[in-house]
C-alpha cells in the first residue's frame, strides 16, 4: 500500500458512491432552481427594499427634463439605488404613496423653470414623503439634490443660455447649431456622473442586479448544499482503515489530501454539469439578467472560473465539517445548522449589507462570504486576487485542520 | 525469528497507558494478551503496528528496531484492528486488489492464506452486504498481503460464528507452522488456550501469565 494505491482505491469509493451524488445534485439544482425562481419573480423584494422608488411629476414634453430622466433611469449610477415612475397628476403620486409603491412623490410644477429662469418668484419643488422610516433624511437630500442640482438647475442654465441664444444677431441655423452644442453639452454632464459616482454598496452586493444577486445567491446555496450529496462518502469512512494504512506507511495528511481531491472531483463534475445547464438556460432566453446581458460567453466564462475557486476554499470547508464532526446524525444536523447559519451570515439570501454591523463583519469574513465575494466580482468584473487569495488561504488552513483532526480520529480509535 | 519489545512507555496526556513493556517472542509462538477494557490493549498493538508512536522503548526484530526502522515494519509486520479496515462500498475483490500485486493475489486465492481463510467464496461481494465473520477473514487476508512474519490481532473472533472461529483459527495454526508470530489481543478463553504464551495488561505494564484453565484464577489477576 502507498499513496498512489490509497488515491486508486478512494477514486474507485467515489466513483461506486457518484452514481447516487450526480442523482442527488440534480435534484438540488431543481428544487434550488425552482423555489428561487419563483421566489426571484413573485417578490417585492427589488422594489421596496432594495432600491428607493420615487415618483416625479414634471412637465412631459420638456425635452431637456425627460431626457435627463430617462438617463438617469438608464445609465446614471443612480440606477442602483433609485426607480422612477412619472406620474401625471398629484393625485396619482399620493396614491402610489398610499399603496406603498413609491416612498418619495417630487413634484416640479410647470412655471417651476419659467419663474426661475425669469426670477419671477419661486414656486417650490414639492416633496411628499410616504414616513420618517422608509427612507432616511440623508437619502432624501441625496435625491433632492440629484433631481433639483443635476437635473432641474442645469435645464434651467441651459434655458437661460437658449433664451441669451435667441437674443443674438446671428441666423437661425447657426443658432440651431449652438442648440444642439448645448444640448450634447447638457447630455454628457449627465453621462459623466456615471464615472465619477462611485457605487460600493447598496445592499445588494457589489452593485449587482437584484436578480444578479440572486442568482449569486443560489448558485453559492447549491454549491454549500451539494455535499450533502457526497456525505454517502464520509459516513462510510472507516477509522480502521486509516489506521492500518497509515501503519503501512500512507500519512494521515496523504490521505486526506487523496481524499479531498476525490471528494472536490465529485463536487467539480456536479458544480460543472450545473453551471453547463444554467449557461444553457442563459442562451435560451428562459432566464435574463442584467449582469450577463452583455457580452454573455465572456461574463458566463469569467464567473465559471472563478467559481472553480469558490468551489476549491468551499469543498475544503465542508470537508473539514464532514471530518470533525462525528456520528451520522450529528454530521447531517450539525453540518446542515453551520451552513446554513453560515449562509445566512454570507448574505445568500439576504443582501449582508442589510445585516447588523456586526453580523455583517462576520458574514465577510467567514469562507462562505469569501466565496460569495469571489463570485460576485466574478460576475461584476471588478478586481478579485485579494478574494481568491483569501480562499487559497482558505483551502490550506482547512485541509491542515483536517490532517489534524485525522491524527486526532485514529489516535481516539483507539482510545 | 525472534522479537524483543522492551522499555514501551506510551502517555495520553497525563494518563499513562504503557509502562516499560517488555515483551519476547520467536517462531512460531501466539502471545495472547489479556486485561480489562481500557487497560490498553488496542493501544499496545497500534503502537506495535506504527499507527502510534511510541513515547520511548524498542521494537527488535531479528535485531533491527522496527520503530525506527518503517521498511522492516512494513514487510514484516501485519496489523488486524478490532473494527472493519476495509472500504465498504467496494467488493472484496477491489479491497484486496488495493493491497495486492494481481499475481500475489491470484496464488494465494488458489492455494495460499487466502484460500485458506476462505475468501474465494465472497469475492464479489460488497463489503457494507457481508457478515462479520467474512468481514474479519477479508480483514486478515488484507493484512498479510506481504506474507508478513509478525501478526497484530485485536480481537480477532468476536462476534464470530463457530464455523468462522475455525476458519480464522486454521489459518492461525498454519501461519504459525510457516514461522510467523501472533500477538492477540483477546477476551475469549478458549483463545487463551491457544496461545503458547499469555501475559496480562494491568495498570500499563505486561505480567506473565501460565494459564491452566483455571478461569476463576484468571478474574483474579485481571
Amino acid at each position: 500500500m502507498n499513496t498512489g494505491t490509497y488515491f486508486k482505491g478512494q477514486l474507485k469509493r467515489i466513483s461506486k458512491l457518484f452514481p447516487g451524488i450526480f442523482a442527488l445534485s440534480v435534484v438540488f439544482a431543481i428544487v434550488i432552481g425552482i423555489s428561487g425562481g419563483l421566489y426571484a419573480k413573485y417578490t417585492n423584494y427589488n422594489k421596496v427594499i432594495s432600491k428607493y422608488n420615487i415618483g416625479i411629476m414634471c412637465e412631459q414634453e420638456n425635452p431637456l427634463l425627460s431626457v435627463g430622466l430617462g438617463l438617469i433611469k438608464s445609465i446614471d449610477d443612480s440606477r442602483f439605488l433609485v426607480n422612477i415612475y412619472n406620474y401625471s397628476s398629484e393625485e396619482e403620486g399620493f396614491e402610489a404613496i398610499h399603496n406603498k409603491e413609491i416612498k418619495l412623490f417630487i413634484v416640479v410644477p410647470e412655471a417651476f423653470l419659467d419663474n426661475l429662469m425669469y426670477q419671477l418668484g419661486s414656486p417650490h419643488v414639492k416633496l411628499y414623503a410616504a414616513s420618517s422610516k422608509g427612507i432616511t433624511t440623508v437619502m432624501m437630500d441625496e435625491v433632492v439634490n440629484l433631481l433639483s442640482d443635476d437635473l432641474i438647475l442645469t435645464s434651467t442654465g441651459l434655458y437661460s443660455l437658449k433664451d441669451e441664444l435667441g437674443q443674438l444677431s446671428i441666423s437661425d441655423e447657426e443658432k440651431k447649431a449652438l442648440n444642439d452644442k448645448l444640448f450634447m453639452k447638457y447630455m454628457n454632464s449627465l453621462l459623466a456622473r456615471g464615472e465619477l459616482t462611485k457605487i460600493n454598496e447598496i445592499g445588494l452586493g457589489d452593485g449587482l442586479s437584484f436578480m444578479g444577486f440572486f442568482f449569486c445567491g443560489m448558485i453559492l446555496f447549491y454549491t454549500v448544499m451539494l455535499s450533502f450529496c457526497s456525505i454517502s462518502y464520509f459516513i462510510g469512512g472507516r477509522t480502521e482503515f486509516c489506521m492500518i494504512c497509515r501503519a503501512k506507511g500512507v500519512s494521515s495528511g496523504a490521505q486526506v489530501l487523496c481524499e479531498y481531491i476525490c471528494f472536490f472531483t465529485s463536487n467539480l463534475i456536479c458544480g460543472g454539469f450545473t453551471l453547463i445547464c444554467v449557461f444553457m438556460i442563459f442562451k435560451s432566453g428562459l432566464l435574463k439578467i442584467d449582469d450577463f446581458a452583455h457580452d454573455l460567453i465572456p461574463t458566463y466564462l469569467r464567473f465559471s472560473l472563478f467559481y472553480l475557486f469558490v468551489l476549491i476554499g468551499l469543498t475544503s470547508f465542508e470537508f473539514l465539517l464532514f471530518e470533525v464532526i462525528r456520528g451520522i446524525i450529528n454530521k447531517f444536523l450539525m453540518a446542515f445548522l453551520v451552513l446554513i447559519g453560515f449562509s445566512f451570515l454570507s448574505g445568500y439570501f439576504y443582501p449582508r449589507s442589510f445585516l447588523p454591523g456586526l453580523a455583517n463583519a462576520i458574514g465577510k469574513i467567514l469562507p462562505t462570504g469569501v466565496a460569495y465575494d469571489v463570485l460576485s466580482c466574478g460576475i461584476t468584473g471588478a478586481p478579485n486576487m485579494i478574494n481568491v487569495i483569501k480562499m487559497l488561504i482558505y483551502l490550506a488552513v482547512f485541509l491542515s485542520f483536517v490532517v489534524l483532526a485525522r491524527r486526532v480520529r485514529i489516535i481516539k480509535g483507539l482510545e | 525469528m525472534e522479537i524483543n519489545i522492551s522499555g514501551v512507555n506510551k502517555k495520553y496526556g497525563k494518563k499513562t497507558v504503557l509502562n516499560n513493556l517488555e515483551l519476547t517472542g520467536t517462531s512460531g509462538d501466539c502471545i495472547g494478551i489479556i486485561g480489562r477494557n481500557g487497560t490498553g490493549k488496542s493501544t499496545l498493538l497500534s503502537t506495535l503496528a506504527g499507527v502510534i508512536r511510541p513515547d520511548s522503548g524498542s521494537f527488535m526484530i531479528d535485531g533491527q528496531n522496527a520503530f525506527i526502522n518503517d521498511t522492516i515494519r512494513h514487510s514484516e509486520v501485519a496489523y488486524v484492528p478490532q473494527g472493519t479496515p476495509l472500504i465498504e462500498e467496494l467488493s472484496a475483490l477491489d479491497n484486496l486488489k488495493m493491497w495486492y500485486d494481481a499475481d500475489d493475489m491470484k496464488k494465494s486465492l488458489e492455494d495460499g492464506f487466502l484460500h485458506l481463510l476462505g475468501i474465494n467464496d465472497f469475492l464479489d461481494v460488497t463489503v457494507n452486504k457481508m457478515s462479520g465473520g467474512m468481514k474479519k477473514r477479508l480483514s486478515i487476508g488484507c493484512a498479510i498481503n506481504n506474507n508478513p512474519s509478525i501478526l497484530l490481532l485485536d480481537e480477532p473472533t468476536a462476534a464470530l460464528d463457530i464455523i468462522c472461529r475455525e476458519a480464522v483459527y486454521d489459518y492461525f495454526k498454519a501461519f504459525r507452522e510457516k514461522g510467523g508470530i501472533l500477538i492477540i489481543a483477546t477476551h475469549v478463553i478458549h483463545e487463551i488456550s491457544k496461545c503458547s504464551k499469555t501475559y496480562i495488561l494491568k495498570d500499563g505494564s505486561l505480567k506473565p501469565y501460565i494459564f491452566n484453565d483455571d478461569v476463576s484464577g484468571l478474574l483474579k489477576e485481571i
